[in-house]
């Protein structure tokens, strides 16, 4: 190897066919210089570059990250949704209602072509069933006057709510996580939260949060909701969960007489759900995890993958004097 | 041309949400929902990087967020970190594979919903695992179309 004083020079063996002092015959060797690197994918990541990018992105993110989530339970206090949701759900509700009922329409022209053979039968036997439940309903509006006359004979105070805000659902639930959905009233309409929301079957759940036209309701199937229930025919109490079956009546006492197709309503304790509301049916029962307790699965009243339409029960029964 | 492809994808990204709470709900495997919302993060984060899969993430998540109206932490935190992990793996990926790509939406799936868990544990593990999995089901039958029309549209 000989010395070389600069760095253009190289070790290099001489080349075939030639040598450097005869340059014509020499085949033509890369030069150093004009050898270009084939540039990076666009769409990747030149993590041979130092650059400070990424960290100034994760910091933006970290930021938004905590003023979003302060801004939303900020106003989850009021029982509102934060600006930056209302400006999102003004543009997105539009979309969604009208999306919404397409696909509720389109789900029951299927169901309908599939079941049109049983279409007929079905309605007969519901005919029966309205003819029946008219009279049903007749006496039972007797013993209503009844039961209100006799009451004010003991001077106690019965204040049923007889106001409510029908709703549309624009939403169905949008996570498996929670089980929400948006109905098309809110707090122009006089919605507030903790207001009880059934359908034409029974309970469906409460709101939870308002925007201006429009409201969150949390289904009794979220697994973050708890409603104080009984069995009508036994009166054994518990707590109605949502859970991965639909609901379960939970912290039954052990010796509680719950059997296969009792009903199951709202008891009246706590500070949201009135007494007597039809939550299910019970579909099973079986011990919990620690063997001491019960638990009911309970088939809800409500077909919460037909819901559409909901109404707000304005007001609260008063408790006796 | 690159002003077109942002738009697009975030035009992806818009029409997921707003599909979620409207036509995803009305179908169910196993009792569970597609989340279509993770699926076109997820399907971003493996076309664009890691960079802009973060972004999407973000974004994915906190408005998937306001549909639900709760959570919106371990949303957008779950969904920045699936896109993000999945940016980095999906830059290795060579573009005519489309098994990987699959795998790989499976597997994101698996991590956004444990991490979204771990943030928020109002259930047991076990309904996690379900969820996760069922989830990680739909991912996969959403991504066999959603993923090829993503790196149509977004690469050159």
């Amino acid at each position: 190897m000989r010395a070389c004083a600069t760095a253009v020079c190289s070790d290099r063996p001489e080349p075939r066919g030639g040598s450097r002092k005869n340059p014509r015959f020499a085949p033509a060797l890369p030069d150093e210089q004009t050898v270009v690197p084939p540039p990076p994918p666009s769409h990747t990541v030149n993590l041979h570059r130092h650059n400070s990018r990424p960290l100034v992105l994760a910091a933006l993110l970290v930021m938004s990250c905590l003023l979003l989530v302060g801004l939303h339970y900020r106003a989850r206090q009021t029982g509102r949704v934060s600006l930056p949701e209302q400006a999102v759900l003004v543009l997105v509700t539009p979309l969604q209602g009208a999306l919404t009922r397409f696909a509720l329409a389109a789900r029951e022209r299927v169901r309908s072509f599939r079941k049109m053979r049983k279409l007929e039968a079905e309605n007969r036997a519901l005919r029966k069933q309205v003819a029946q439940l008219r009279n049903r309903n007749r006496r039972l509006n007797r013993y209503f006057e009844e039961n209100k006359r006799l009451r004010s004979y003991l001077a106690l105070n019965l204040s049923v709510p007889t106001e409510a805000v029908f709703a549309e659902v624009i939403s169905m639930p949008a996570s498996n996580w929670f089980q929400r959905v948006r109905i098309n009233r809110g707090s122009a309409e006089s919605i507030h939260p903790k207001d009880v929301v059934m359908s034409d079957a029974g309970l469906v759940g409460q709101v939870v949060d308002t925007d201006r036209h429009t409201a969150t309701v949390q289904l009794i199937t979220d697994r973050e909701s708890g409603v104080a229930a009984q069995v009508i025919r036994s009166r054994a109490q518990g707590v109605v969960v949502g859970a991965e079956t639909g609901c379960e009546l939970r912290y039954l006492d052990p010796d509680a007489d719950v059997r296969l197709g009792d009903q199951v309503a709202t008891s009246g304790r706590g500070d949201v759900y009135p007494p007597g509301l039809i939550i299910g049916e019970v579909i099973a029962v079986h011990k919990d995890r620690t063997g001491t307790r019960y638990t009911a699965t309970i088939k809800p009243a409500t077909d919460f993958t037909r819901l559409d339409e909901v109404f707000i029960r304005k007001g609260r029964q008063e408790g006796r004097r | 041309m690159r002003n077109v492809r942002t738009l697009l994808a975030w035009t992806m990204l818009l029409t997921a949400v707003i599909l979620q709470g409207t036509l995803a709900g009305q179908v169910r495997l196993a009792g569970y929902l597609p989340d279509l919302v993770l699926t076109t993060v997820l399907c971003l984060g493996l076309v664009t990087g890691p960079y802009y899969g973060a972004v999407f993430g973000f974004s994915g998540g906190a408005l998937q967020s306001i549909l639900v109206s709760e959570s919106p932490g371990s949303f957008m935190v779950s969904r920045t970190l699936a896109a993000l992990v999945l940016g980095v793996v999906g830059v290795r990926l060579f573009r005519g594979n489309w098994v990987a790509p699959l795998l790989l939406l499976f597997v994101g799936t698996l991590l956004a919903e444990f991490i979204f868990f771990l943030m928020t544990p109002t259930t047991g593990f076990r309904h996690c695992l379900h969820l996760a999995l069922a989830e990680g089901v739909w991912s996969v039958l959403f991504g066999v179309f959603l993923y090829p029309l993503t790196q149509r549209w977004l690469i050159r």
